[in-house]
C-alpha cells in the first residue's frame, strides 16, 4: 500500500516520484558507450559487423521463451504498486483540502506507465476520471467539455493523458489552453494532470503559465531493474531463475542465495537501464524480447504449479550486442520525422487524425507509416498508431539528430 | 649587376627543375582535393543535419589547404627559396597576372578572403546581386548557388568586393522566414495576430525552440501581416513558408476575415 517498496540493498525506494530536474538518466558502462560510438563511426562507412567470438550457447540451439514464462519473468508491472507510490508521495497535499496548489502534475515518458498509474490512482483515491474530449470536441474548443463530466460536483479529479485534449492543429490548442488556465486558477477544484513527456514538452511551448509542481518517476538505474526482476522472479511456488548470458555464461541477474563471484556478473542490466534512459516499461519489453532458453528445460504451465520442489531454471540472456532493434529505414527523410514526431507529441494518432495534422497527402502518410511499420518502429493498435516501444530509442535518436523537439528524459 | 647575379642563379635552378616531381605535385594535389570532396560529400549524406553545415564548410577550406601546400612544394623545388628569389617570383607574378587577369586574380583573392572571413560557406542561403539560393560550391574563383526554381548561378567572388551579400542563415540552421498576409482593415487585429501566431506555432515545419513574431502595420489599403518564424531545416523554407499561407489563408477565411486586394486596373482597394 506505500512506496516504500524498498531494496534491502538501496535506501532510496523502488518506485519513486520526484521532481522533473531531479530525473537521473542512468549511465551505461564506460566500455559500452566507446563501443557504441564506434560503431556508430563505421556505420558511417558502412562496414560489416566483425565476427563474434564462439558463444557459450548458441542462439539458433536456444528456444523462445513461453508466453507464460515470459509473463512470469517480466510481466506488466503492477501500476497499483506506483499508483501506491505516488499517493505517498503527494500524501500532504491529498490530505488538505486547501492547497496552495490546486493541481498537480505527473510527466512520464512513453512506456514508463504514467496512464496507467493515474488510471489506477483515481479509483483507489475515489475522485472523478476526466475522460477525454472527441478530436471534434479539440477541434471546437468545447469548453463544456469538462461541464460535461460533473463539474458541479466539485469533487477532486484525475485527467490521465493530457495530450489526449489537443491536436497540433491551428484549432486544436485553444482548448488545452483553456483547460490548463482554468484548472491552474483552481476553477475546476483539486485535481491531477497526467501528462505524456513529448506532448508537455510541446504543450508547455504553447501554453504560457505558471507551471504547477511537476513530478516524474525516478529512473529505473540497474539497481532498481535488479530488484525489480527479483521481486517478480521470486514467485512462490515455481522453480527459481538464473539468467545467464548465452555467450559466456556471465549471470544477468544473480540469485542472493548464490555468492555473486566477482568478474562473473554481466554488465547487461546496467546497459538496459541507461538504453531505456530509466524507464521501466521501455527495460522490460527489451528484455522480454532477449531471453531465449533451452527446449528441455521447458516444463509446461501446469507442471512448473506442481512440481514447486525443482531446482533452478536457467534463462538465457541474449548478449547486448546481438539484440535487434528495429532501425529506421537508411534514407529516412521528412516524411518519416513528421510522421514519428506527430506519434511521439501525441502518444499515438489514428490514420485519419495524422493526415489531418500533416502536410502529407493520406497516400503519403499511408506509405510512410507502413514503410515504419515494416520495419517495427511503429505499431498499430485498434486503429492507434504508436512509435513501437523497441523501436523508441532510434526514433527519438533520429529525430533529436535532425533538431525536432525532444522530450527532457 | 646585383639583378643579372639574381637571375643568373634563378636560371640556375630552373635548369634543375624537376618535371616529374612536379607532376607527382600536381596529381597528387587533384587527386587529394577529389578525394576529399567526395568523401566529405558521401559523409554529408550519412551525417545528421547539424553536422552537415560544417562538413560543407570544409571541402573549400581543404581545397584551398591543399592548393596552398602544392603552390609551396612546386615553387621549393623550382627554386632556392631564398627572400631575393621569392621577391622576385612575386614581382613577376604580380606583374604578369596582375595586368592580364586582373579579374581572375581578383577572384581568386577574394575566394581566399572569403573563405578566411567566412562570409558564406557551402549550405548557407544568400543572395548577391538578386540572385537568391543554397551555396553548392565554393570554387578558387566563384562560388555556386541553387536557386529554388533549380537553377545553378555563378557568382565571382570578387562580387563580393563591392555588392552587398544578404546571408540568410550565416552558417547556422536558423534561417528566418516571412510570410505576409494583406486583410481589409474591418477586422480585430489582436485576433489575427494570435491565429497567425498559432498558425506558425502548430507548423510541423518549425523550428518551436526559435521565436515567432507577427507584425502588423497599417496601410492605406488595408493591413499587412508579416507572420516571422523558423523553420527546422533551411532546405525547407519555400514548404515552410507554402503551409503557413495555406493554413493562414484557411483559418483567416473561417473566421470570416477578408483578404485586401487590389483592383485589375492597379488602384489601390478604397
Amino acid at each position: 500500500m506505500t512506496s516504500k517498496v524498498v531494496d534491502k540493498n538501496i535506501s532510496e525506494p523502488l518506485m519513486q516520484y520526484v521532481p522533473i530536474a531531479d530525473y537521473q538518466r542512468p549511465a551505461a558502462p564506460i566500455t559500452h558507450n566507446a563501443r557504441e560510438h564506434l560503431a556508430s563511426f563505421r556505420r558511417l562507412f558502412q562496414r560489416r559487423k566483425e565476427e563474434q567470438e564462439a558463444p557459450l550457447k548458441v542462439k539458433e540451439n536456444l528456444a523462445a521463451v513461453p508466453p507464460y514464462l515470459l509473463d512470469r519473468i517480466a510481466p506488466t508491472p503492477d501500476w497499483g504498486a506506483f499508483a501506491d507510490a505516488l499517493r505517498v508521495n503527494l500524501s500532504a497535499w491529498l490530505t488538505d483540502d486547501n492547497p496552495l496548489e490546486p493541481v498537480v502534475l505527473i510527466v512520464g515518458p512513453p512506456n514508463s506507465g504514467n496512464k496507467e498509474t493515474l488510471e489506477v490512482l483515481v479509483e483507489q483515491l475515489g475522485w472523478r476520471l476526466l475522460r477525454p474530449p472527441t478530436p471534434e470536441q479539440i477541434l471546437e474548443a468545447d469548453e463544456s467539455w469538462v461541464a460535461g463530466q460533473g463539474e458541479e460536483e466539485k469533487r477532486p479529479w484525475v485527467l490521465p493523458a493530457l495530450e489526449d485534449i489537443y491536436l497540433r492543429h491551428v484549432e486544436g490548442i485553444t482548448l488545452v489552453r483553456q483547460f490548463l488556465d482554468d484548472a491552474l486558477s483552481g476553477k475546476l477544484g483539486k485535481g491531477i494532470i497526467g501528462c505524456d513527456s513529448w506532448a508537455w514538452a510541446y504543450i508547455s511551448r504553447i501554453w504560457r503559465g505558471r507551471i504547477p509542481t511537476t513530478l516524474t518517476l525516478q529512473s529505473f538505474d540497474e539497481k532498481k531493474l535488479t530488484t525489480h526482476l527479483r521481486m517478480v522472479a521470486h514467485v512462490s511456488g515455481t522453480r527459481q531463475l538464473l539468467f545467464r548470458q548465452s555467450d559466456n555464461g556471465k549471470y544477468v541477474l544473480p540469485l542472493e542465495d548464490v555468492d555473486a563471484v566477482p568478474g562473473e556478473t554481466s554488465s547487461f542490466l546496467q546497459i538496459l537501464g541507461a538504453h531505456s534512459r530509466g524507464i521501466i516499461g521501455l527495460a522490460l519489453e527489451i528484455l522480454r524480447g532477449s531471453l531465449l532458453t533451452e527446449p528441455s528445460e521447458n516444463l509446461p504451465e501446469e507442471d512448473q504449479i506442481k512440481e514447486p520442489g525443482l531446482p533452478h531454471q536457467t534463462v538465457w540472456v541474449i548478449p547486448w550486442n546481438q539484440i535487434e532493434f528495429p532501425s529506421l529505414p537508411g534514407d529516412a527523410g521528412i516524411d518519416e520525422a513528421f510522421v514519428l514526431h506527430t506519434l511521439l507529441v501525441h502518444n499515438g494518432l489514428s490514420l485519419e487524425l495524422l493526415t489531418l495534422l500533416l502536410p502529407l497527402s493520406s497516400h503519403q502518410t499511408r506509405e510512410t507509416l507502413y514503410r515504419l511499420e515494416e520495419r517495427g518502429v511503429v505499431v498499430v493498435v485498434q486503429n492507434v498508431w504508436r512509435v513501437s516501444a523497441l523501436g523508441y530509442m532510434a526514433v527519438r535518436h533520429f529525430l533529436h539528430n535532425n533538431s525536432y523537439l525532444v522530450d527532457q528524459f | 649587376m646585383n639583378a643579372g647575379g639574381d637571375t643568373e642563379i634563378l636560371l640556375r635552378s630552373l635548369a634543375d627543375i624537376n618535371v616529374l616531381i612536379i607532376a607527382v605535385i600536381v596529381l597528387g594535389t587533384w587527386a587529394a582535393i577529389a578525394l576529399s570532396s567526395r568523401f566529405l560529400i558521401y559523409l554529408i549524406t550519412r551525417v545528421p543535419g547539424r553536422s552537415r553545415i560544417y562538413l560543407q564548410s570544409l571541402i573549400p577550406l581543404l581545397r584551398l589547404l591543399f592548393i596552398a601546400t602544392a603552390v609551396v612544394l612546386i615553387v621549393t623545388s623550382v627554386f632556392d627559396p631564398t627572400i631575393e628569389n621569392i621577391m622576385i617570383l612575386l614581382g613577376l607574378f604580380g606583374l604578369g597576372l596582375g595586368v592580364a587577369f586582373k579579374d581572375y586574380t581578383s577572384s581568386l583573392l577574394a575566394g581566399v578572403v572569403t573563405l578566411y572571413e567566412g562570409l558564406y560557406r557551402p549550405g548557407d542561403w544568400i543572395e548577391i546581386n538578386g540572385a537568391y539560393g543554397r551555396v553548392k560550391a565554393i570554387n578558387m574563383r566563384s562560388a555556386e548557388i541553387v536557386t529554388p526554381d533549380d537553377t545553378v548561378v555563378v557568382i565571382p567572388h570578387l562580387k563580393m568586393w563591392d555588392q552587398l551579400i544578404f546571408n540568410a542563415n550565416d552558417g547556422s540552421q536558423n534561417l528566418q522566414c516571412s510570410v505576409h498576409f494583406y486583410l481589409q482593415p474591418q477586422h480585430d487585429a489582436a485576433l489575427v495576430r494570435q491565429l497567425l501566431y498559432d498558425v506558425a506555432l502548430t507548423s510541423i515545419y518549425l523550428q518551436i525552440t526559435l521565436p515567432i513574431n507577427v507584425v502588423v502595420a497599417e496601410k492605406p489599403w488595408g493591413t499587412h501581416y508579416r507572420l516571422k518564424a523558423y523553420p527546422i531545416e533551411p532546405k525547407e523554407q519555400f514548404n515552410f513558408t507554402t503551409d503557413l499561407t495555406i493554413r493562414g489563408k484557411a483559418i483567416l477565411s473561417k473566421q470570416g476575415i477578408d483578404f485586401a486586394a487590389i483592383p485589375a486596373w492597379g488602384e489601390a482597394p478604397q
